[in-house]
């Protein structure tokens, strides 16, 4: 990369050449006519390179939340698409407020801290720049390419066209912009004489990610992260790469997707530190082509790609040159005598393995000699063979990425996905952890029975010249090759810190084997970070609730003690998992109608009538027709008689949860019984009785607001019933911020619901306005918000995020009633150290927390912005402080307070009162600081 | 087994490989050196006569038409035995050191006219006795090829290394850098374009010695285009290569040197291909 910093720089101080290997991209002809509605389903967009995946800025991984972005050209215009993958759209996350759309008309750069694509084009000297936002917003600006930034003007108009869509259903939700600018804003057409520079990039606002398709070193506007721009004047074939597959030592394959219809190449090229460049290449006219991409060396290489036409070597695409790392992968052995296999093949005195299943096979005498593997020393079995097994178990999720965080004296769960091995239907699959003197190995469990699991202590083995506990879990049943488990399929192993370690950092292995298959798996580390002990405290009213995933359904019920110490230690006072066995925290579950949860088949039994008519939506449990079940005595008269039984069977919950998150046409409550389709013709005072294709057509507003008031009388009923035939136990709902999109999205309307829930809980994310809607919806009902850490599925790979303590304490300033976190599984010691930050300032204020009432405005800080600090006042007028920081980087401070607000200003981290008139300090990343000032 | 006999059984062979290839391959083996005899499952069992080097089987392959064989046999028996196709210019395969097990040998060519000659000979210069089967000639799996212009794509061999030769910086390059290589090295690995037209690649290349020397485009053993190096000692010079038919050396080749003596050192620092047969040097210098 060295030689390329030097390269980019030589570009910027010339301002005559865009960096050499940041990328290609062709410009082909638009072979239709293109309309501008954001939809991007216009044919001519088939044949275009698609730019894609984007890089996180000054990092060398790729964005978690990825963009494809095109262009195309004709006479007039320059059209450009983006679609930009985003989680925080998909309902199912209840991430919308992450999404930021704040901006409404353009030439503002308040622009950047919306959700936004960039768009930065050079041309001879000349730099035309573009952010768009998802309210198709505009900040167009030009200047000289040479001092991008500096030379910014933004009078300049483009006149660009622009409209933007949203997929928000599916789990690839994503949003679009169209675009076309007109030529003559940028100095003409093409010429052949042209030299053209491109950035295309992407602020995404809920995963905190910048990124970009070229790799940005210095900022996005800076000449020298431009690649290379270039204009055919034919209709180019279309293609697209796909996910970017992990890098693996060994044949690595990457889909990219093509029409089809054109002779297509894509060309890998790989390039090891002393070693030759290496290509791959895969070549046809198929809608999908398969790049290899061979690994065969270790440590750090250079890659790149590019798709060009296999006979005019013309090129569409070039990606910029990446640097990324695969190791662990070499063998070593100096069998004299003897002759060694590996993969059937003779291995000189060193061999490259692959990632999966390598066979060595020694031929000859079998004691002349000995094999390593990086560090460690492998032993073939007495027939001279062994499986060797590298890189292939895996852990869920991927604690490998960067590293794990346990907390001293705590534990951290890691889920084992027992995938077994290819080709073979092993019997004693056996999972190892190698753990470090001091720390320990409780147990591991499946979940549903599905796997029987003997836990054992294994012996010592040395690591360098560490010495190190060998813990087995050896899987009685038989474990066949299977990629597709499930998370309630995978095992969860409980690993527990000594409360003393020497180092900061240590390091732990997991591996498998099987002596019946021969096989042995290479140790694959896990680096470990051991923070602090953790120091939380249970406030007596407020909640600090911690959804558990599927640990209340372990087989091992006895390492709930562990899971319950820890939380303890965290501040956690309400989880789901530990089923009510832990005293000291409360136990929550969730309510529904599903079979298995309340059921309501005997009710059907004796009510046929009240069956739902399943139209809209298809239940696959006995389900009532709400309208029956908020009309029909008998209904709310059965719930009330099995309330107790399903409170008894559920480990009699301290609360109960009614989630609740569901569109207005797809919920369980939307019945098209005909009962209910005339109960909605009087509710919606028509003339007939409505088919439900007819409502759906042409009287969605109306459904909406009888949906919302259908949820709210099914909630009164909860409510009720709880209340009076299990006194003391609380209802809460959980569902979406009070919005407009909220009512018809997640089905409900808070302000139908502030008398008939006990707590209400909602989130994640902040989006003030619909934050201060919540509140006045609900009004004294008390408030419990969210923080979602991130929403992970079975197949992701990328390094786990956390819930920063800035993040919970904003969460806890805004509620009345505590935070919840969502959800332990990907969670490490990050989380839980801050979780056990703010749970002590709960604790120890929390009549401040409990009423909400907020004075921010006696604070005078400058630099803050309002969402980085809070103040709350008690009954007597003391004021708890609260500044955040939520970025990474230490941040200063200095604060004082207007006249009537001041007192005795205590410090509550160091516990020291601070004489001075103004209160300064500094805020280390991700964390918070709390004065409390004494009237 | 008489001499008719003999040639039964060879036809018969041949004709179990394959129709295309008995329409191709010799209807008979001719010793060189050597006594043959045929068995009735086509092995073809080779004695060669005292001290004869390079004795062994003869043949002429026919009807070939303009595209790139894999040529293969099996081999056992006692010494090492070699093959050489020749058809415009002679490549050999590797030497394979014989054993009681059977070995297959193969190798590619581009013949340049109808009929190639083969030879499966003994490279020791003592008696060998070996055993020869399944001979067998197929054509190249050749891409599809589509008729597109080249304008002018440039290759340095940074990007494009060979298997021996070595990278240096020079001062005299146009860019920095040049491919330091001598006689017989492989110094640059070019891909061919699935192309139908006429192709033209302009290798700029230095010598060190007023010697006569050549550019070669190989593949496999065969040295399928070559074009002389005529500047003067340590003078820059475009030296054209073609037209290449993209099938001869598909999907890759070598940049190879025939130079007089094994002292002269040749310099390539870049390389471009064109469908253009009249490209000028300020064309090829400013090619990208």
């Amino acid at each position: 990369m060295k030689k390329f910093l030097i390269w980019a720089a030589l570009c910027a101080c010339t301002g005559a050449a865009w960096a050499a290997n940041n990328g290609l991209v062709a410009v082909g002809k638009a072979a239709d006519k293109i309309v501008i509605d954001g939809k991007l389903d216009d044919a001519a967009w088939q044949n275009s390179v698609s730019l894609t995946p984007f890089i996180l800025q000054k990092q060398n991984r790729f964005a978690t939340e990825q963009t494809v972005a095109k262009f195309l050209w004709d006479d007039e215009y320059l059209y450009v698409a983006f679609r930009c993958y985003d989680k925080a759209l998909d309902p199912v996350n209840n991430r919308m407020p992450d999404f930021k759309a704040a901006v409404k008309t353009g030439d503002t750069d308040k622009i950047f801290k919306d959700d936004c694509v960039i768009l930065i084009l050079l041309r001879n000297g000349k730099s035309y720049d573009f952010a768009i936002n998802a309210n198709g917003a505009v900040v167009d600006a030009s200047g000289q390419s040479k001092n991008l930034w500096m030379s910014r003007n933004r009078n300049w108009n483009s006149n660009i066209q622009v409209k933007i869509d949203r997929f928000e259903r599916t789990a690839l939700a994503n949003w679009s912009v169209e675009a076309a600018i007109p030529w003559r804003s940028l100095g003409g057409k093409p010429q052949s004489s042209d030299q053209w520079g491109l950035v295309t990039g992407r602020f995404q606002q809920g995963a905190k990610e910048i990124s970009s398709f070229q790799i940005v070193s210095d900022g996005m506007h800076a000449a020298s992260t431009a690649g290379k721009l270039k204009f055919i004047k034919q209709i180019i074939p279309g293609c697209e790469p796909q996910k970017v597959p992990l890098f693996m030592p060994g044949k690595n394959l990457w889909d990219f997707k093509t029409s089809g219809k054109d002779y297509l190449q894509v060309t890998g090229k790989v390039k090891f530190d002393r070693q030759k460049v290496q290509y791959n290449r895969a070549k046809g006219k198929k809608a999908l082509l398969q790049l290899p991409v061979v690994l065969a060396g270790n440590g750090e290489f250079a890659f790149s790609w590019s798709v060009e036409n296999p006979a005019s070597f013309t090129e569409y695409l070039r990606s910029p040159e990446y640097t990324f790392r695969v190791s662990a992968s070499m063998l070593k052995h100096n069998f004299k005598n003897s002759v060694l296999l590996v993969n059937g093949a003779k291995a000189g005195a060193t061999a490259v393995l692959s990632s999966g299943l390598n066979l060595l096979e020694l031929k000859g005498r079998a004691n002349d000699g000995s094999i390593t593997v990086g560090d460690h020393k492998i032993t073939l079995e007495d027939n001279g063979k062994l499986n060797l097994l590298l890189e292939d178990s895996l852990l869920w999720p991927n604690w490998l990425a960067e590293g794990v965080y346990i907390n001293k004296g705590g534990i951290q769960q890691f889920l084992f996905i027992p995938q077994g091995v290819k080709g073979f239907a092993l019997s004693d699959y056996t999972i190892n952890f190698d753990l470090p003197e001091g720390f320990e190995l409780p147990g591991a469990s499946g979940y549903y029975k599905k796997w029987q699991l003997e836990c054992k202590k294994a012996g010592i083995v040395e690591y360098g010249k560490q010495k190190y506990n060998r813990y087995s879990i050896v899987v009685k049943n038989q474990v066949r090759h299977n990629t597709k488990l499930r998370k309630h399929e995978f095992i969860a192993v409980v690993v527990k810190a000594p409360e003393v370690f020497s180092a900061a950092e240590t390091t732990l292995y997991y591996h498998i084997s099987s002596s019946k298959a021969n096989i042995k798996e290479m140790p694959i580390p896990v680096k470990v970070k051991l923070l602090e002990k953790l120091n939380g405290k249970q406030p007596e009213k407020l909640l600090i609730e911690l959804w558990t995933g599927w640990l209340g359904s372990l087989d091992d019920t006895t390492l709930y003690r562990h899971f319950g110490d820890f939380f303890k230690a965290a501040g956690i006072n309400e989880a789901n998992g530990l089923l009510n066995s832990y005293p000291g925290i409360r136990h929550f579950r969730l309510i529904s109608f599903q079979d298995w949860n309340f059921s309501c088949a005997d009710y059907l039994a004796k009510h046929p009538e009240h069956k739902m008519g399943q139209v809209y939506s298809q239940v696959n449990y006995p389900m009532v027709c709400s309208t029956a079940m908020v009309k029909a005595p008998a209904f709310e008269e059965f719930f009330r008689s099995r309330l107790p039984a399903w409170h008894k069977k559920w480990n009699n919950p301290h609360n109960i949860h009614w989630d609740y998150e569901n569109r207005v046409f797809e919920t369980y409550l939307a019945c098209s019984c005909d009962r209910c389709l005339k109960d909605f013709q009087a509710f919606a005072k028509l003339d007939s009785k409505p088919t439900p294709e007819l409502i759906k057509k042409s009287y969605r507003k109306e459904w909406t607001r009888y949906m919302n008031i259908r949820m709210a009388e099914v909630s009164a009923l909860f409510h009720r019933s709880i209340k009076s035939v299990l006194p003391g136990v609380d209802y809460s709902i959980y569902s979406a911020y009070q919005s407009e999109s909220s009512k018809s999205f997640y089905g409900l309307d808070w302000n139908l619901l502030k008398d008939k829930v006990g707590i209400a809980a909602c989130g994640y994310s902040r989006n003030i306005a619909e934050l201060e809607a919540t509140r006045q919806a609900i009004e004294n009902t008390p408030l419990m918000l969210g923080e979602l850490v991130y929403p992970y599925r079975e197949t992701e790979r990328m390094a786990p995020k956390y819930a920063s303590a800035a993040v919970l304490m904003r969460r806890a300033c805004d509620a009345t009633k505590g935070i919840l976190i969502y959800e332990y599984p990907t969670l490490d010691g990050r989380s839980f150290a801050a979780m056990a930050a703010v749970s002590r300032i709960m604790s120890d204020h929390e009549e401040f927390f409990l009423r909400g009432e907020r004075c921010a405005e006696v604070l005078q800080i400058k630099g803050f912005d309002p969402a980085d600090y809070e103040v709350l006042q008690n009954k007597k007028g003391d004021l708890l402080v609260i500044l955040l920081n939520p970025s990474r980087s230490r941040r200063q401070f200095e604060f004082c307070l207007s006249g009537s607000a001041v007192g005795d200003i205590i410090d509550l981290q160091t516990a020291q009162v601070v004489t001075a008139q103004k209160v300064k300090g500094s805020i280390k990343g991700d964390g918070f600081a709390a004065y409390l000032v004494r009237k | 087994m008489k001499s008719k006999q003999l040639f039964f059984a060879a036809v018969c062979a041949v004709l179990a490989i394959n129709v295309c290839a008995a329409t191709m391959l010799p209807k008979q083996w001719k010793a060189n050196k050597s006594t043959i005899s045929v068995a009735a499952d086509g092995v073809i069992s080779i004695k060669t006569n005292d001290k004869a080097k390079t004795a062994g089987i003869n043949g002429i392959i026919r009807n070939l038409t303009p595209q790139r064989y894999k040529v293969s046999f099996a081999v056992k028996g006692q010494g090492k035995v070699q093959s050489a196709l020749n058809s415009g210019g002679i490549a050999y395969s590797k030497a394979v050191k014989l054993t009681d097990q059977w070995q297959n040998v193969s190798l590619t060519y581009f013949p340049k006219s109808k009929t190639m000659s083969m030879m499966i000979y003994s490279t020791i210069s003592n008696i060998a006795e070996f055993q020869v089967k399944d001979i067998a000639i197929a054509p190249c799996e050749v891409p599809e090829l589509a008729a597109a212009d080249i304008e002018a794509k440039l290759f340095l061999p940074a990007d494009f290394p060979g298997e021996n030769g070595k990278l240096y910086s020079k001062k005299d390059s146009a860019v920095g850098k040049a491919a330091w290589g001598k006689r017989w090295y492989n110094v640059m690995k070019l891909p061919v374009p699935a192309n139908s037209k006429p192709l033209y690649y302009y290798i700029h290349a230095q010598k060190t010695g007023d010697v006569k020397c050549a550019v070669n485009l190989r593949t496999d053993s065969q040295n399928v285009y070559t074009a002389a190096v005529t500047a003067p000692a340590n003078q820059w010079q475009w030296v054209k290569v073609g037209p290449v038919n993209a099938v001869a050396v598909y999907p890759e080749f070598y940049i190879n040197y025939s130079v007089a003596d094994a002292k002269t050192v040749i310099w390539v620092d870049k390389v471009v291909l064109s469908t253009n047969a009249a490209l000028t040097d300020a064309d090829l210098d400013k090619a990208e």
